[in-house]
């Protein structure tokens, strides 16, 4: 009779325990090697950044580990919008590391994700920091020193899905050693124009800077003197002469030229200077030494402006789309006197790229551009002379419905030209 | 014999519970899938997204561009109509609709493009058949926009096709993956946000 109890009790033990086991089982479980250990959130400081153009402009990545985990390890992307640039040829001299958090920058490529140019950073604790030194909570780990070009508002943004994050886990023998990205925040920036110093001599301008002559302005030094010399005349379509809201300083250009073998080079936040203050067509003047590129013939150039789409020139006095691949621009010089002065004024660059998807120009003239500036000119702001509005698309200082029908007219000729 | 009958009972309970366990298990990492730490999704702010239409996705889309023909099929040289409808689920007011289109010219000729009546006239509409895109853009100078009711239908256009030589092909919504320029968008007046929609694709067969 004892004998069956204890059997009946051993039994009933056995079902219980059976049973949790069950239960036990139900529960997630996190056996993988290699699992998160704590999380992370990212920022990027701070959360809104001014900066002027020809000006660095710059960018601070923290992480806020959870739970006193130490940070070991980062791989990151980090997109920004117009305006921003990073040196194609050494990314890694704008990004600066905090060597108290990470001591190995082991990485700074630039790439681009979708239609985003981003930056790749890797970075390392490294062999010579031990656990103890390791930080942890809200950690700044480098500032990525971004060259303002030209006027825009965008975003800086981490790509979480392409983020990792390496921490030191204390438990003993553990192999979990990420830390899990959660949250992550970018920041807002805003490029506006630079300051024009007049000089009368390189002497008043910064070291490198010199006096251009024509200008009497302070602009970077660029190129040795044997680079090409550049010089044309153009124009915005429905700028007048005397619009009064269509300063050249407030509308700097992108300018690059490729030679029919294949260089090319880019050069942003060329400031060129108004001629005429009457007349149907504001003509704009540019005069540029292009630096590193010693082409002299066969070459095309494409201007953009900061609320126009981008024109490709390829031969003196062009009035209307170059279709063709290559260039027939010849007989520059290294010479301001002696290189030619191209004239592209009969075909002015189509205004009407203001906006995008992502809230800054994209390159495109679409229904997004039409329904801003229709937005805009419905408010019929106005502002005074020398203002800017960038829905002011003929720069005659207010808001108006012709804003709108240049658009509509840029949109009708881009898109004959794709189509 | 009485510890014999015990085991006779435990014995299969212990392997029923056993074997329950097992599914159970086994069951709940089928559901969860076995994830690298870079599956795992992740709250994402500010992060690039190429696209701001999803053709084929049809949840919490706001409307939906449904292609259709007469017919599923056609012979070598016989003509058809392919129509392009617009249906919403909310009341909204439109700033533009650009409107993109691809086909294989080698297999169909398209002409004679079609418009709602209560679409204004397109900025530029054409047929490509350097980029096989139809295209209309329609731009609403109405500073109120063009009011469209839900679940009201929208000829956003419509066109004329010849079946040129037998193959299977499907006439559907750009979004311009292949051209920036090319994206199909409907933008909402007021915000200038450009408004969701799902698309399907209209597969055609030609035959001898």
């Amino acid at each position: 009779m004892k004998n069956k109890s204890i059997n009946i009790i051993f039994g009933i033990l056995m079902v219980v325990a059976l049973i949790g086991g069950v239960m036990l089982a139900s529960q997630n479980q996190e056996t993988r090697r290699g699992a998160y250990f704590a999380g992370t959130k990212m920022l990027i400081m701070p959360e809104e950044i001014a900066a002027k153009t020809g000006k660095d402009l710059v960018a601070q990545l923290f992480l806020d580990t959870e739970n006193g985990a130490k940070l070991s390890a980062l791989d990151t992307f980090v997109c920004y919008d117009k305006g921003l640039e990073l040196n194609a040829d050494n990314p890694e001299n704008q990004v600066v590391l905090n060597t108290d958090a990470l001591k190995d920058l082991v990485d700074v490529t630039l790439e681009n994700v979708g239609d985003k140019p981003c930056v790749r950073i890797v970075a390392l604790a490294g062999a010579t920091m031990k656990p103890a030194n390791l930080k942890s909570g809200m950690i700044r780990v480098l500032n990525i020193k971004f060259k303002a070009t030209e006027v825009a508002d965008g975003n800086i943004t981490i790509l979480a899905d392409k983020t990792k994050v390496g921490g030191y886990n204390p438990a003993a023998g553990a192999t979990d050693n990420s830390l899990k990205v959660g949250t992550v925040t970018g920041a807002k920036y805003s490029v506006t124009i630079g300051d024009i110093v007049q000089c009368n001599s390189d002497s008043d301008c910064a070291d490198n800077e010199y006096c251009d002559s024509a200008t009497k302005q302070c602009k970077p030094t660029t190129g040795a003197a044997d680079d090409t010399y550049l010089k044309f005349k153009m124009a915005f379509y429905g700028v007048r002469g005397d619009a009064m809201c269509a300063d050249a300083a407030k509308l700097p250009l992108s300018v690059t030229v490729r030679s029919n073998d294949g260089v090319v080079k880019n050069y942003t936040g060329i400031v060129s200077t108004k001629t005429n203050t009457s007349g149907d067509v504001g003509i704009y003047e540019v005069k540029m030494r292009l630096n590193g590129f010693k082409v002299r013939n066969n070459i095309a150039v494409f201007v953009k402006g900061p609320k126009s789409l981008q024109v490709k020139y390829g031969v003196n006095n062009q009035s209307s789309y170059y279709s063709v691949a290559g260039g027939e621009l010849s007989g520059l010089t290294s010479e301001e006197s002696s290189t030619p002065m191209f004239d592209f004024t009969k075909y002015p660059l189509l205004s009407g790229d203001v906006t995008g998807p992502n809230n800054s120009q994209d390159g495109v003239v679409d229904g997004l551009d039409f329904s801003y500036i229709k937005t805009e000119s419905i408010k019929r702001t106005e502002v005074a002379s020398g203002g800017y509005m960038l829905a002011d698309i003929n720069g005659n200082c207010k808001m108006e419905s012709q804003d709108v029908a240049n658009m509509m007219l840029s949109l009708s000729v881009k898109q004959g030209q794709l189509y | 014999m009485n510890q014999n009958n015990i085991l006779k009972y435990l014995v299969p309970v212990v392997a029923v519970i056993v074997v329950a366990e097992s599914v159970v298990l086994i069951s709940r990492l089928r559901d969860k899938g076995i994830t690298t730490p870079t599956d795992r999704k992740v709250v994402e702010t500010g992060s690039v997204k190429n696209d701001t239409v999803k053709p084929g996705v049809t949840e919490n889309e706001v409307y939906q561009i449904n292609l259709s023909s007469d017919k599923a099929s056609y012979k070598v040289g016989e003509n058809g109509e392919v129509k392009v409808m617009m249906k919403g689920n909310a009341d909204k007011l439109i700033d533009s609709v650009n409107v993109y289109v691809k086909y294989d010219p080698t297999i169909f000729e398209v002409n004679d493009m079609t418009f709602d009546k209560k679409l204004p006239t397109p900025a530029f509409s054409k047929v490509s058949t350097l980029r096989g895109l139809v295209v209309a853009n329609f731009l609403v100078s109405d500073p109120e926009g063009l009011p469209l009711k839900s679940g009201e239908d929208l000829l956003l256009m419509s066109f004329k096709m010849k079946a040129l030589k037998p193959s299977t092909h499907s006439f559907e919504i750009s979004t311009g993956k292949e051209m920036k320029e090319s994206a199909t968008m409907i933008v909402e007046n007021g915000t200038s946000k450009p408004i969701t929609f799902s698309s399907n694709k209209l597969t055609i067969n030609v035959t001898e």
